[in-house]
């Protein structure tokens, strides 16, 4: 029944009841008032009715929910801090969290992809390597696996739909379809046939490759796709979700393994191929079981299938080799866990100590606006509102900031989304990482809110009951109500405890940044471009990389603004240097191996990166690969092979490949570091060997290093000298400072993060003890008048609510530093010259807080002082 | 209300009452206490406060069944009748208030 028409009916009942007393004789009024009287109290009535019809209770909700509503909108500060505060914390904490799940929570869109193993052989430090494609037919045989497939991953350009872009390639071995479970939305998968000498040019694309390249058309299937000057046909479409097994480098593009490009180009029949191993394990068996069977037929395995032309000692280092099973649930991962995991977990953490700080603070504001509303839930009591009622009217308000703090935190989370998606391809080329709502992070969303709100409606909830059990509700101000806050204050202690260790960390991640780059590398960076080439289709056919590149760096040197040109095979700061065992020729015999780093650079590299060639002299551009090998070393591997006198003019032996052992040490370089995967070497072993020596080395894919007189690069004019050589294009252009910042990416993050975190949990601690401190001055006027009436002065007025902050304070203080250097150690891999524990920099944050903590509770004191004694008793 | 006419009705007695009184005809709140109050001779009182929220909860039963029509003051009121489950209702309370009554008159007598 609607609210009027019960209304309506008691009105009768109440015009009855007057006809009968005017019928006895009462006048009008009389009667009125008699009538009035025998009904007792009609809201009450009203309300008992309501409670009796069920359908009514829908009606009340939307009431409830309308009055909140209402109730919110008459303080839009609140509503609006509240609703942000959680919209950040949701928001951000989500999309961490979705971040943590692509990579380390995503499995493979193929069936039971717990099944997955990747089987790779482990070295003495732990890493994992590549095994050949021989060992695939041995592997099959074993009871323990359903199947076993290679692949293998390459970035190349690819023009398909007359559009030449750098993508992912897939290489996989002819049972990959079918051993992994990967679905075909169109067309058909690449099969055994397909893989093998002489077989069909066949790919299948990915299903984001689809729609980019061919908009989703449904006659892609027979187009041709051109790479390295091979056409390849394409035969299907793989599912939506599927984008290749490398953990963040997706794949737009898969071929057979016998197909691949780096194989047309070579023009030498390949037989075998270094491939990631993935094996299906069988029904029943566990993951133990597997590697226990991997263990015991490692040898057997190695033996089988060691590949042709191998030589005795490769051959044996090969059979010595460890094999492992490792699961591949989620996919193949190469660095990106091992080095985004540990800081990935970090940021989560603090995130969520961030969203515990917001509800803590949002819950104790909620306690006080409770509080406050005394006068309020009185006037609803007296009028015969249920105290349950009550409680159920300020829960619901809280649900309602949660609902709209939850439904704006989506955008939040869209927003940080994109721009993490957008960072992240800018770090690494071909990085690429999808996020969004999948079941887990839609799951996880839920939790939080749900844990949000059950935090919230919960605190206002048990304040307003705690309320209602007072007993008597004097609709006055003055009260002081025994016991009251207490909850409070320990929240506020427990949120300051928080965010002093959130501002620990912050201050430890800043100065480990600081140090990062203030590090000397022993290089100049200022000025200095990096240019990826890539090869057209086709450009490296019939290629003579010699002439070929010495014209184009010496095309380049003549562009106005550059001042000098070098090629290498890597990019500083950015590629990770492979090692080779290094050692010093003694008699025909060689001294002790060194594991060094190899950089492949061209004449003037030195000069260009701002080193020095302490003894001998660079290379020569006119060397030809006919000339005796040279190479130039750094100080400090020439100090760890006997010194620099014994070395120059000597010669060394790089790594097993024939053409390196007998290099000629040229000249010894200053100390530098190319790369900053070890931040603290900061005298790394290195070998720089002459590219014009070794032109076919370094053929396909070099890194342009470009020096300018310190304007932009005249990308323009670089661009026409590349494309006239008509056989690569420019990938992508950088300056080695962004290279250096991309480096030290995770570093930086976490210290903008945790920077900003720590803000926002001082701003936060500074509106919980504001809020805190301010009603309390109001709940105290009357005491403060009393005080004041008595003598007190302003002074020590402001002392009362002062000290009651330094308190406070000190509670926190206490329980923050132990969280605070608990904080510390949990980071200390991740930071850089400085100590976990830093005495300095704890000093630094206990007086940041104490700054806030003073100033925030600055006004409320000064408020206070400022009571009119008069005007504070009148009150009473 | 004068307290010494009053009489407290026993806990699910109102309904059965209520449901009593609508058995000979339709009827209107304030038509069913005055009848109440007229039948037993002014020792029971409905208190309206009780009285709208039973008519509620008997009528969400499905005992009841309310409409408006216009009352004798010319104005509308809502009209309670008796439904078919509200008549067998009612058999089965006033059966089981007979029962009682016996029973604790049983017991007096016997005292």
């Amino acid at each position: 029944m609607r609210d009027d028409e019960l209304n309506e009916e008691l009105q009768s009942h109440l015009a009855f009841q007057v006809r009968k007393y005017l019928a006895a004789g009462m006048s009008e009024a009389e009667a009125r008032r008699r009538a009035r009287l025998d009904f007792g109290g009609i809201d009450l009535t009203k309300e008992q009715c309501r409670d009796v019809d069920s359908w009514r209770r829908v009606e009340a909700a939307r009431r409830n929910l309308q009055h909140a509503a209402r109730s919110l909108i008459k303080s839009p500060v609140f509503s609006v801090i509240a609703i942000l505060i959680l919209a950040m914390g949701i928001g951000i904490t989500v999309s961490v969290f979705s971040v943590v799940d692509a990579m380390l929570f995503r499995p493979l869109p193929v069936p039971r992809p717990h099944e997955l193993v990747r089987i790779a052989s482990i070295d003495r430090q732990g890493r994992l390597s590549q095994l050949p494609s021989t060992i695939l037919d041995p592997l099959k045989n074993s009871t323990w696996l359903r199947g076993a497939c290679g692949f293998d991953t390459s970035y190349d350009g690819v023009e398909a739909n007359r559009m030449l872009s750098s993508i992912g390639i897939l290489g996989f071995t002819g049972d990959c379809f079918r051993t992994l479970g990967v679905a075909i939305q169109m067309g058909r998968p690449i099969v055994p046939a397909d893989d093998q000498a002489g077989g069909p040019r066949v790919a299948v694309i990915t299903g984001e490759f689809w729609r980019r390249a061919y908009g989703g058309s449904r006659d892609v299937i027979g187009q041709r796709v051109r790479m390295q000057g091979a056409s390849f046909t394409i035969v299907g479409v793989a599912e939506d979700r599927f984008g290749g097994l490398l953990l963040g480098f997706p794949a737009g593009i898969i071929i057979p393994l016998h197909q691949e490009p780096s194989q047309l180009s070579g023009g030498k029949k390949q037989v075998w191929w270094s491939v990631n191993v993935i094996g299906r394990r069988a029904a029943g068996v566990s993951p133990e079981q597997a590697n226990a069977g991997l263990a015991a037929q490692s040898r057997w395995l190695l033996e089988q299938s060691v590949p042709p032309r191998y030589d005795a000692e490769r051959r044996g280092q090969y059979v010595s080799r460890q094999l492992t099973a490792i699961p591949a649930a989620t996919g193949v991962d190469y660095f990106v866990r091992r080095r985004f995991g540990e800081p990935l977990f970090a940021v989560f953490g603090i995130c969520a100590a961030i969203l515990a700080i917001a509800c803590v603070n949002l819950a104790n504001l909620m306690l006080a606006r409770a509080l406050r509303r005394n006068r309020e839930v009185a006037v609803r009591l007296a009028l015969g509102a249920s105290r349950t009622h009550v409680a159920g009217l300020l829960a619901l308000e809280s649900l309602l900031v949660v609902a709209a703090g939850a439904a704006l935190s989506l955008a939040v989370t869209l927003a940080v989304n994109r721009l993490i998606v957008a960072q992240g391809s800018e770090m690494f080329s071909n990085f690429a990482i999808s996020l969004g709502f999948d079941s887990r992070v839609t799951l996880f969303f839920a939790a939080i809110v749900a844990a949000a709100a059950s935090a919230l409606a919960g605190a206002s909830a048990w304040q307003a009951r705690r309320l209602c059990r007072n007993g008597d509700w004097q609709a006055s101000g003055s009260r002081v109500m025994q016991g009251n806050g207490a909850a409070q204050k320990i929240l506020i202690a427990a949120q300051m405890a928080l965010t002093l260790a959130l501002v620990g960390g912050a201050s430890l991640f800043g100065s480990s940044l600081r140090s990062l780059y203030s590090l000397d590398l022993g290089v100049k960076a200022q000025n200095v471009w990096d240019v990826l080439l890539a090869a057209r289709p086709a450009g490296y056919q019939n290629f003579a990389p010699g002439p070929y590149y010495r014209q184009l760096v010496q095309q380049a040197e003549t562009i106005p603004g550059i001042t000098s040109a070098v090629l290498t095979n890597f990019v500083p700061f950015y590629n990770t240097l492979y090692q080779e065992p290094v050692s010093a020729s003694e008699n025909g015999g060689s001294g002790p191996e060194v594991q060094a780093d190899i950089a492949r650079v061209t004449d003037g590299f030195f000069s260009l990166m701002g080193m020095r060639i302490e003894t001998g002299s660079d290379f020569r551009r006119d060397e030809e690969s006919g000339a005796e090998p040279g190479a130039i070393v750094s100080r400090a591997l020439a100090d760890r092979l006997g010194g620099v006198s014994a070395l120059i003019g000597r010669y060394i032996r790089v790594g097993r490949s024939t053409d390196y052992q007998r290099l000629k040490v040229v000249g010894i370089a200053s100390d530098a570091q190319l790369d900053l995967v070890d931040p603290s070497l900061t005298r790394p072993f290195t070998i720089y060997m002459n590219s014009w020596q070794q032109p076919a080395a370094q053929a396909g894919y070099p890194v342009l290093l470009l020096k300018t007189a310190g304007g932009a690069l005249p990308l323009a004019m670089l661009r026409a000298a590349v494309d006239r050589g008509g056989r690569e294009y420019l990938q992508r252009v950088r300056t080695l400072d962004s290279e250096k910042d991309g480096a030290l990416v995770e570093n930086r993050v976490m210290a903008y993060l945790s920077g900003a975190f720590g803000m926002l949990a001082l701003v936060l601690a500074a509106t919980g003890l504001f809020g805190l401190l301010s009603y309390q001055v109001t709940n105290r006027t009357s005491e403060i008048g009393i005080r004041m009436a008595l003598g007190a002065r302003p002074r020590q007025i402001q002392w009362l609510m002062v000290r009651q902050t330094a308190g406070l304070l000190a509670g926190g203080i206490a329980a923050g530093v132990a969280m605070a250097l608990a904080l510390g150690r949990a980071i200390a891999g991740l930071l850089f010259g400085v100590r976990a524990g830093d005495p300095g920099l704890l000093a630094v944050s206990i007086l940041a807080l104490t700054a806030t903590a003073l100033i925030a509770a600055w006004i409320p004191a000064r408020r206070a002082a400022s009571v009119d004694p008069l005007a504070a008793l009148r009150h009473e | 209300m004068p307290p010494e006419s009053k009489l407290d009705l026993l806990q699910g007695t109102l309904d059965l009452l209520i449901l009593r009184t609508l058995q000979s005809a339709p009827m209107h709140g304030w038509a069913i206490s005055e009848r109440i109050q007229q039948i037993s001779r002014d020792v029971l009182r409905v208190n309206q406060g009780s009285l709208y929220p039973a008519l509620h909860r008997l009528e969400h039963q499905g005992w009841i069944k309310a409409e408006w029509g216009i009352s004798e003051l010319g104005r509308r009121a809502r009209f309670y009748r008796l439904t078919a489950a509200g008549r067998k209702q009612l058999e089965l309370e006033a059966d089981t208030w007979a029962r009682l009554s016996q029973a604790i008159g049983r017991v007096l007598d016997m005292a």
